[in-house]
């Protein structure tokens, strides 16, 4: 019987999963876009355009590459703002792709801690500006929690002055993650409405975040222990008694 | 606790139906979760293989065709793509449905190949078969990787990662080449969107070869996040092949014993499970 009710539990589940699979799939398809330029219903762009070639622009010192740090407005999370290791800057092999601002997308780190409701997420992304003017912007990070709780943010951040042709590596610290398993990282980066003429909207990126609730599997562990301990003490119990009454 | 009454004969007959559709859904997780990187790891060092013979003898595509002007298989390897800093090192085939991204990477049909004048698309599995492209948004602006073709070593430089729905960066002037990497975005196995990183070729670019697949006459099945239901009949006789296994383990079990049934059903039955995964694998979008 055992084995019966085993098999009907493992049916639903093992079906939903499935279900659930091809489900997200299809409806992911659904809204998404193929050509190549685009397309789709988002809202959040950097608007670039193919302005003509610009003209290449000094170099800046390596040694004088503008590098910036500030504080978010966070729960205690931090950013650093860094150069990148290259000295920025054309050289020979450069050229010029048109649009103002060009973005990684958002790596994470989780590093847990012993306190159950610690640990952090380390985000990092890169923003490189391939226009001819320094780009000043604001970049806000946050870490949301599976059901869209907000764990932490790290906001109104300045970046200062990207130069032409620089890559930055903007870095933030999210605390909050404690053991929710998946929460979602997330900048936005919101340039000045402006560069040479053409408008710019906010652009965000996003990035899931995996990691194994350590303290809810201690706990579960050392509930089925004390389970199994008490079931082998009870039965050990129980066992004389039941040789007694098998020989009275 | 009282003794259970003997199930009745349509019991019977639903557990078994029960048993055996569990089997087969664990059986489909099992194989997307897990074998899947095993034949992904295979297929690569197979493709590997040939794409390596092909560049010593000259004979590696340079067009939609074979050397011979053949046009070329699905999944024939075309490119050997290099990342360093994410550790990919992969050889991509030719074709880009959910069948051919088991193998690798996939070059869209519709596109020049990567380092050839005009724009090409590379798409990439980000969860099952390897998730040879699962860190593929970690690439920055300005960092650089090689693309092995026919025509030699091409290298690129990347622009940026984009969402569906940000514009793309301005189209490539004439004689320019530009390379589009392809991924699902959001949680492992359960894509969002796509993810797409732009990269410019640095330095010349090739001579483009005939294509006779367009973006119009690309099967839809080739596109971003589409499923393949083309080989739904060989489900169908797959399915049909691992029931008649289970009924022949049933039948040796009761007449000739345990023992002989295990050793000679297991494999029949694993090899049965293997391809009714595999083509429900097909169903699941291409970069999954």
């Amino acid at each position: 019987m055992r084995t019966r009710s085993r098999w009907f539990a493992v049916i639903p589940v093992a079906l939903l999963t499935l279900v659930g699979a091809l489900a997200w799939g299809v409806s992911a398809q659904a809204d998404d876009g193929d050509d190549l330029t685009g397309g789709g219903g988002f809202t959040i762009t950097v608007t670039v355009t193919a302005s003509p070639t610009p003209t290449p622009t000094p170099r800046p010192s390596s040694s004088g590459s503008p590098s910036s740090s500030s504080s978010g407005s966070g729960s205690g999370s931090t950013v650093v703002v860094s150069s990148p290791t290259a000295a920025p800057g054309p050289s020979p092999t450069d050229y010029s792709i048109g649009g103002v601002l060009y973005v990684s997308g958002l790596s994470t780190q989780y590093v847990p801690a012993l306190n159950p409701f610690g640990g952090h997420v380390n985000a990092q992304f890169s923003v490189r500006n391939v226009s001819s003017t320094p780009v000043t912007s604001r970049v806000q990070f946050s870490l949301d929690g599976p059901f869209g709780q907000r764990l932490s943010t790290v906001g109104n951040i300045e970046l200062r002055r990207l130069m032409p042709q620089e890559t930055r590596i903007v870095d933030a610290v999210l605390t909050g993650p404690g053991q929710w398993t998946f929460t979602t990282a997330r900048f936005t980066i919101t340039p000045v409405t402006a560069v040479n003429g053409e408008q710019l909207e906010p652009l965000s990126r996003d990035s899931i975040v995996f990691f194994v609730p350590w303290f809810v599997l201690v706990v579960g562990l050392l509930g089925l222990a004390a389970y199994s301990i008490t079931r082998w003490v009870r039965a050990d119990q129980r066992a004389p008694r039941a040789a007694v009454g098998e020989y009275s | 606790m009282l003794p259970l009454a003997p199930l009745t004969r349509t019991q019977m007959l639903i557990q078994s139906a029960s048993a055996i559709l569990a089997a087969l859904l664990i059986g489909f997780l099992v194989n997307l979760l897990v074998i899947s990187h095993l034949q992904h790891a295979v297929s690569q060092q197979q493709q590997r293989n040939v794409f390596r013979e092909q560049l010593a003898a000259g004979t590696a595509p340079v067009s939609e065709g074979t050397f011979d002007d053949i046009l070329l298989v699905d999944g024939a390897p075309v490119a050997l793509l290099d990342i360093p800093s994410l550790g990919l090192h992969e050889v991509v085939g030719e074709g880009t449905s959910s069948g051919d991204l088991m193998l690798g990477p996939g070059h869209r049909r519709d596109t020049v190949l990567p380092g050839q004048a005009g724009v090409s698309v590379i798409m990439g599995r980000a969860g099952a078969y390897g998730g040879p492209f699962s860190r593929l948004q970690e690439l920055a602006p300005g960092e650089r990787f090689s693309v092995v073709t026919g025509q030699g070593k091409q290298l690129f430089e990347v622009i940026g990662v984009r969402y569906a729905g940000d514009p793309a960066p301005p189209a490539p002037k004439a004689g320019e080449s530009r390379l589009i990497l392809e991924t699902a975005r959001g949680p492992a196995y359960l894509p969002t969107g796509v993810a797409r990183v732009d990269a410019e070729l640095v330095g010349e670019s090739q001579d483009a070869g005939a294509r006779r697949t367009t973006f119009d006459t690309l099967p839809p099945q080739d596109k971003s996040l589409a499923t393949d239901t083309r080989t739904a009949w060989a489900l169908v006789f797959a399915l049909q092949f691992f029931l008649l296994a289970e009924a022949g383990a049933v039948w040796t079990y009761r007449r000739i014993g345990a023992q002989k049934m295990w050793v000679v059903f297991v494999p029949i039955l694993l090899l049965a499970g293997l391809i009714v995964g595999d083509q429900l694998n097909r169903f699941l979008p291409n970069l999954l």
